[in-house]
């Protein structure tokens, strides 16, 4: 049997509502799925605010259906370093695997081999992006389409007025996904005749330096009046250097991921819209997938992407599921 | 100095808008935070001693600020006596784990660098916090000015003086450069090595938590990565500055150029239109430079002695 990512979701909630309420088969299946054993393997650290959404989103789900999930990942971005700990992983013969593919080259064998051994693997955040027939067979995918995340940032300033030159910095170099959000950005403004800058700029470890980046670039680039930030911590730079060379009214910012730190920018207008593609509804279904098909033996036919556009007049339930650590 | 002006003339040719008033304030900030720090790990380098730590130590009290103020409601002012006091305990235990335990410092402070990055991981859950409110007491760190210059690059003229008064005229400059430069000899002449280092251990934490007070106060929020790295910035910028390696020489006129000089570089290839990724290599190149020109230099001086 194969669903449809809109059946994952329905079939999450009623496993959800089963396992709260204790029905059906789950009074069996409880010593069952307490012996579940379920790694998530991530690119970045788990420590990383955007990771810890994921882990939180893992973390909670397996609590919440009794079953074990570890995360782990390396102290900074590396796709090598995830190839690594991946096949630790699968060492220990888990129920199954949750991890992102920024880059499928490094993880490409271990993830195989995973699957030859029986492993499902589930992928969440950053999925593969070749073409079908190279992809690694992974059980399924919830996450962002890196190509979607850059058109709907483009959208969004798009919605402000027609730009004389758009940027789009990037901050993790060698971090294709990124890459590619650049790409469906500047896919999106070239079809309005937008020129689009893809510029590299200090890690958000150093925000001195990132901002002295971005404003170095905005001095050589006065044209420049639009700019997509591919995170919270470059958004936040990015914020800081518009407002502090009186540049928010003329530069549109449009970002990724909504956390507490933007959320005052986001209402005060100097951001116009923000992509949240929602980290913890993925890790949370990652976990939930892995059940179903380990208890259940469900299938999955498509890829389930969870990014959205949301602006200002959504603050208020966002700030709810902010104050909740759910967002 | 001579590599400093090369580089501010070369970017004033090449690169447009190298020399407005707004770019010059970018390079200061820049060289201003690490300036603070690596002024600091010099005087360390120099008794003969590394702090790898000094990035996770910056990660950390940036985390205490925003995190107390959060959670416990304690005023900015607090918050920031109380990151800056966090800060030279971390630097006490490291000199008192060296000097009197005498475990190498690179291995104490490399556990530092992973226990204080660890810490900041822990108290945050992994999410980043922002201070909730304005703080007078952090705009007295990070207040901007004119085109776009901050107060940080006034208090890097002030540890500047500060320190290299302290190294050139004092009797605590002769210590630390003792420490380093021949320390059995400086123990029998009765200089306090371990209390010398101590206090260098001290400052160099002191100087990460000053850094780290300067960026909340300016960027407002904090997330775990907040550091990474500065403790080799840090000591790249010592040693393009002329500080050897092996302790016992060095300056922080040099260094304070050095961060200059890096500003420099780092801001004239954005703007020159150069991809990021040649920074690191044009910094790689630098070190190895600095470090084959310092080797030269000190075998010549020795030269020089022996005549």
């Amino acid at each position: 049997m194969r669903m449809s990512g809109a059946g994952v979701v329905a079939a999450a909630i009623a496993v959800l509502m089963l396992a709260a309420t204790g029905c059906g088969s789950e009074e069996n299946a409880g010593a069952e799925s307490s012996d579940l054993e379920f790694v998530a393997v991530f690119h970045n650290p788990p420590a990383q605010p955007y990771m810890a959404q994921l882990r939180r989103g893992i973390e909670d789900a397996a609590e919440k259906l009794g079953v074990n999930a570890r995360v782990t990942g390396p102290e900074k971005f590396s796709p090598a370093k995830q190839a690594d700990l991946l096949t630790s992983a699968i060492a220990g013969k888990p129920d199954g695997i949750i991890t992102s593919i920024p880059d499928p080259r490094p993880v490409d064998g271990p993830l195989r081999r995973a699957i030859d051994e029986g492993i499902p693997v589930f992928v969440l955040d950053a999925r593969d992006e070749r073409p079908l027939d190279e992809r690694i067979p992974y059980y399924d995918f919830v996450g962002v389409s890196v190509a979607l995340e850059g058109e709907l940032g483009a959208e969004a300033l798009l919605k402000e007025g027609k730009p004389k030159l758009a940027v789009c910095p990037v901050s993790e170099a060698g971090n294709i996904s990124l890459e590619k959000t650049c790409d469906g950005f500047e896919a999106r403004m070239k079809k309005e005749g937008v020129p689009v800058d893809t510029i590299q700029i200090s890690l958000g470890q150093n925000p001195s330096q990132q901002a002295a980046d971005i404003r170095s670039y905005l001095n050589g680039h006065p044209d420049a009046d639009a700019i997509f930030t591919l995170g919270p911590i470059d958004a936040l730079s990015v914020n800081k250097v518009l407002e502090e060379e009186g540049l928010l009214d003329r530069v549109k910012h449009s970002t990724v991921v909504l956390d507490k730190t933007i959320v005052k920018p986001f209402r005060d207008g100097e951001i116009v819209g923000v992509v949240e593609p929602q980290p913890y509804f993925q890790g949370f279904m990652s976990v939930v997938g892995l059940y179903l098909k380990n208890r259940y033996g469900f299938e999955f036919a498509h890829d389930v992407f969870t990014d959205v556009l949301v602006d200002a007049s959504d603050l208020d339930r966002l700030s709810k599921q902010l104050d909740q650590g759910i967002r | 100095m001579v590599a400093t002006l090369v580089t501010f003339v070369a970017f004033s040719a090449v690169a447009p808008g190298f020399l407005t008033l707004g770019s010059l304030a970018s390079t200061l900030v820049l060289a201003a935070e690490l300036g603070i720090v690596a002024m600091a790990v010099t005087m360390l380098m120099i008794s003969g001693e590394f702090d790898l730590s000094v990035g996770s130590v910056l990660g950390l009290s940036s985390m205490l600020i925003p995190y107390t103020m959060v959670t416990y409601g304690w005023p900015a002012g607090v918050a920031i006596v109380f990151a800056m006091g966090a800060a030279l305990l971390i630097g006490l235990a490291n000199g008192l784990i060296v000097t009197k335990i005498g475990i190498p410092s690179f291995i104490v402070t490399l556990g530092g660098l992973l226990l204080w990055r660890g810490m900041s991981a822990v108290i945050s859950e992994g999410q980043t916090f922002s201070v909730p409110y304005e703080s007078s007491a952090l705009a007295v760190f990070s207040q901007r000015f004119g085109e776009g210059f901050s107060v940080s690059a006034i208090w890097f003229a002030a540890v500047l003086l500060l320190l290299a008064f302290m190294l050139g005229r004092t009797m605590f400059g002769n210590w630390v450069f003792a420490s380093g430069g021949n320390e059995p000899a400086a123990r029998n002449m009765g200089v306090p090595v371990d209390r010398t280092r101590i206090m260098l251990f001290m400052c160099t934490a002191g100087a990460a938590a000053l850094v780290a007070v300067i960026q909340v106060g300016r960027f407002t929020s904090v997330d775990p990565q907040r550091g990474a790295n500065l403790e080799l910035e840090a000591i790249t910028a010592a040693v393009v500055g002329g500080t050897l390696l092996t302790g016992g020489y060095g300056s922080v006129i040099g260094t304070a150029l050095a961060c200059l000089m890096l500003g420099m570089i780092r801001n004239g290839l954005v703007l020159a239109g150069v991809a990021d990724y040649w920074y690191a290599a044009t910094i790689g190149l630098l070190v190895v430079g600095a470090v084959v020109i310092n080797h030269y230099v000190s075998r010549a001086a020795r030269a020089h002695g022996s005549d």
